[in-house]
């Protein structure tokens, strides 16, 4: 382990593949399970920022008690802020108000502090519109202030970034950069799953659907919880792929997939890195595809070295290698893990183009991807999801995909679908 | 000769990486990676080695370059200094490199001078050679992404042509010449009074300095002893190698008192990497 030798958390990486290629073969796949038992062994704490986005637009008061839990819920979040950690809550709406502290900073977390926080949080009132993008440009203003090595933030939304443009957005992501996390929750079902997927992807955070105002307490105390525990700041996938081969892509399919293609920034002419954001002590898995030039049959080569690179030190490195067999029953032989995420990120696919050909009016397309998805969830255990598809569609036989199309789907099950459509289950162990 | 001797065989690439495959187009290279040196051998009859991980640390930063044309012979040891990023890189290249410049200087002499020994400055080949081994140790990727830290080692190779035995090094790697009526230290550690500190290494951050070299024709029949400190921190004294040497059976193979004088470092606690090349030169053959 070339982890060991650093002074840092450890990080472990293990690679999964089948190496051989047929003759001619240029694909290389491999799962990369990356683990970080982090916390404790960590030689210097990164220091921490974290801000609370209440959404407090008009529609907050519908129901009445939304906005109250809203208020539960971020007081919730402040209580689980650590000593020290930097923090500020923003009130979202037409514009962003620092709602504490009142001059715009992040102030470092104490009783006091936090006390002072829940006291401006109680004062929270609905009225106005929504524009996320000053929200988010707000955030990282104080971000950028206080400079912590790990920047967190929580955004909790209603409804549809009606007050600005789809290219305020864009643009107001652009200037974050990738400056701090942000996780995203919809509380009820008036907004829209596609916007607050493409924040939390820009942002490297996760976004989930939150079905009623009553579970934001314990959705805001997990996820502060969780943030809590990240240890080590922005970690990096290093994937180097030999002269004359292409990245195809490289996805993290594990907690849920997230497409880091495009987020690649070049290191030499053979080196990308892809942002990872901040870890605790967990464990995700990527999904790294290599197109290499093909070589003779008995010839070996390497397609991609795979690293973590934490402050530009190389914490670990696995090695996916190429061997080139005429022997059909080597090439043939589909590695385990791969085919299992395969099979997720399949199972993302047509539950998403499903539901979108449903929207569209296409039963028949509608039933065909939504039968495949039922058929992909039961034969990888993904039994989340499965549940998640019987309130869209009545399961006949998941075996053979046969489901008919529900006419009484409820919003929210429809929607919870749709988010949650991107998480993944791991392979069971033993083999 | 400050090129890179060792290139991909399939992209011509310069090779420098410790997992055996080229930086460059991911060929596998007939490159001696991290698992092959725990433990290796080296025998090529008059002159033979072993590098050993030793006991304590967890990989290998010494390297053994090895070379024979009867009646000719290189040998190369470099240590990976242990502060610096790299370090089994560096001194894996540097033995590479500097054991094949000398190698085809042997070489080029054949064939310009057959049997004569006009034009052969075994001297200026050997600082060729380090010269070499010092410009691939600044080539080694992590030099540019710690150049705090770049990659160094130490080095000593012995050059022997038949009839004289050429000694170069740089740091605290050591040759000893051992005979029954004449047994010394030929190198002199580049190092704070002999205390590890050392004074001299290859590397980015090398002090600019001429390596040392000295040459001398053996009288008698006797044996060449290469080796890093992982050896003489264990037998330090030419008298206690000489003892050892001695005390093995006549015409034992240089493979066999070089497996013995390793066994006798791990023997005694085995600190560090332990490698030793032994060359034995008979002076009553050949000529």
């Amino acid at each position: 382990l070339i982890g060991s030798e650093n002074n840092m958390a450890n990080f472990r990486a293990e690679t999964y593949q089948n190496e051989y290629l047929p003759v001619g073969g240029t694909d290389m796949h491999a799962i990369v399970t990356v683990s970080c038992d982090g916390g404790a062994t960590v030689s210097r704490a990164a220091s921490s920022a974290e801000i609370v986005i209440v959404d407090v637009s008009g529609s907050m008061n519908v129901p009445r008690t939304k906005i109250g839990c809203a208020r539960d819920a971020t007081a919730a979040a402040i209580d689980c802020i650590r000593d020290g950690v930097l923090f500020g809550v923003i009130a979202g709406s037409d514009d962003a108000e620092s709602l504490y502290p009142h001059w715009g900073g992040l102030v470092p977390a104490d009783e006091g502090t936090r006390n002072a926080a829940k006291k401006a949080v109680r004062k929270l009132r609905a009225g106005g519109g929504t524009a996320i993008g000053q929200w988010l440009k707000a955030a990282n203003r104080m971000f950028r202030d206080a400079n912590a090595d790990i920047s967190h933030a929580i955004l909790l939304t209603d409804g549809e970034n009606h007050n600005e443009g789809p290219e305020d957005l864009a643009r107001a992501l652009d200037e974050c950069g990738r400056a701090f996390q942000c996780d995203c929750r919809g509380v009820g079902t008036d907004w829209r799953v596609s916007e607050l997927r493409t924040i939390a992807s820009a942002l490297l955070g996760t976004v989930d659907i939150i079905p009623s105002p009553e579970a934001m307490v314990s959705d805001f105390t997990a996820m502060m919880h969780n943030a809590m525990t990240k240890a080590v700041a922005d970690v990096r996938l290093r994937v180097w792929a030999p002269q004359g081969a292409a990245i195809a892509f490289v996805k993290q399919v594990s907690p849920a997939i997230e497409d880091l293609t495009r987020s690649a920034l070049t290191v030499n002419e053979l080196t990308n890195d892809y942002p990872t954001g901040s870890w605790g002590n967990e464990s995700r898995d990527y999904h790294v595809c290599v197109r290499v030039k093909p070589r003779e049959a008995g010839e070996e080569a390497l397609a991609a070295r795979i690293s973590l690179v934490v402050d530009n030190e190389v914490v670990s490195q696995s090695l996916v290698k190429a061997i080139w067999t005429e022997d059909h029953a080597l090439s043939t032989r589909i590695n385990r893990e791969v085919a299992h995420y395969t099979g997720q990120a399949e199972l993302a696919e047509v539950i998403q183009d499903g539901l979108a050909a449903r929207k569209s009016g296409d039963e028949r397309e509608a039933t065909l991807r939504l039968g495949r998805a039922a058929q992909l969830a039961v034969e990888s255990g993904n039994d989340a999801t499965l549940k998640l598809l019987a309130g869209v569609v009545e399961i006949e036989d998941a075996a053979t995909g046969t489901v008919r199309l529900r006419t009484d789907v409820a919003d929210v099950d429809e929607m919870a679908l749709d988010t949650r459509s991107t998480k993944t289950t791991r392979l069971e162990v033993g083999r | 000769m400050n090129e890179y001797a060792y290139t991909c065989p399939s992209c011509a690439a310069p090779v420098v990486s410790g997992d055996r495959f080229c930086e460059g187009c991911g060929a596998r290279v007939a490159h001696s990676g991290e698992d092959d040196r725990i433990h290796a051998e080296i025998d090529l009859g008059i002159v033979a080695g072993v590098t050993d991980r030793g006991l304590v640390h967890h990989r290998n930063e010494d390297a053994l370059f090895i070379s024979c044309v009867d009646p000719t012979a290189v040998v190369v040891v470099c240590d990976g200094v242990s502060s610096s990023t790299d370090p089994h890189a560096a001194a894996q290249v540097a033995a590479d490199i500097a054991g094949r410049a000398l190698v085809s200087a042997l070489r080029e002499r054949g064939e310009n001078a057959p049997m004569t020994r006009d034009g052969w400055n075994p001297d200026e080949a050997t600082l060729a050679a380090i010269d070499a081994a010092q410009h691939a140790v600044v080539r080694v990727p992590a030099a540019l992404e710690h150049p705090e830290d770049p990659p160094a080692c130490t080095f000593v190779s012995a050059l022997w042509d038949g009839h004289e035995l050429t000694v170069g090094w740089v740091g605290d790697s050591r040759a000893y010449w051992i005979s029954p009526g004449d047994a010394r230290r030929v190198t002199t550690d580049d190092a704070f009074d002999e205390s590890h500190v050392l004074t001299r290494w290859l590397g980015a951050d090398a002090p600019p300095a001429t390596p040392r070299v000295t040459r001398f024709s053996p009288k008698d029949s006797g044996w060449v002893v290469v080796c890093s400190d992982g050896l003489w921190n264990y037998v330090e004294r030419a008298e206690e190698l000489a003892t050892l040497l001695l005390r093995a059976e006549p015409h034992e193979s240089s493979i066999a008192l070089a497996q013995k004088l390793t066994r006798t470092a791990l023997d005694a606690g085995g600190h560090d990497n332990v490698t030793v090349a032994v060359l034995t030169i008979d002076s009553t053959s050949g000529d």
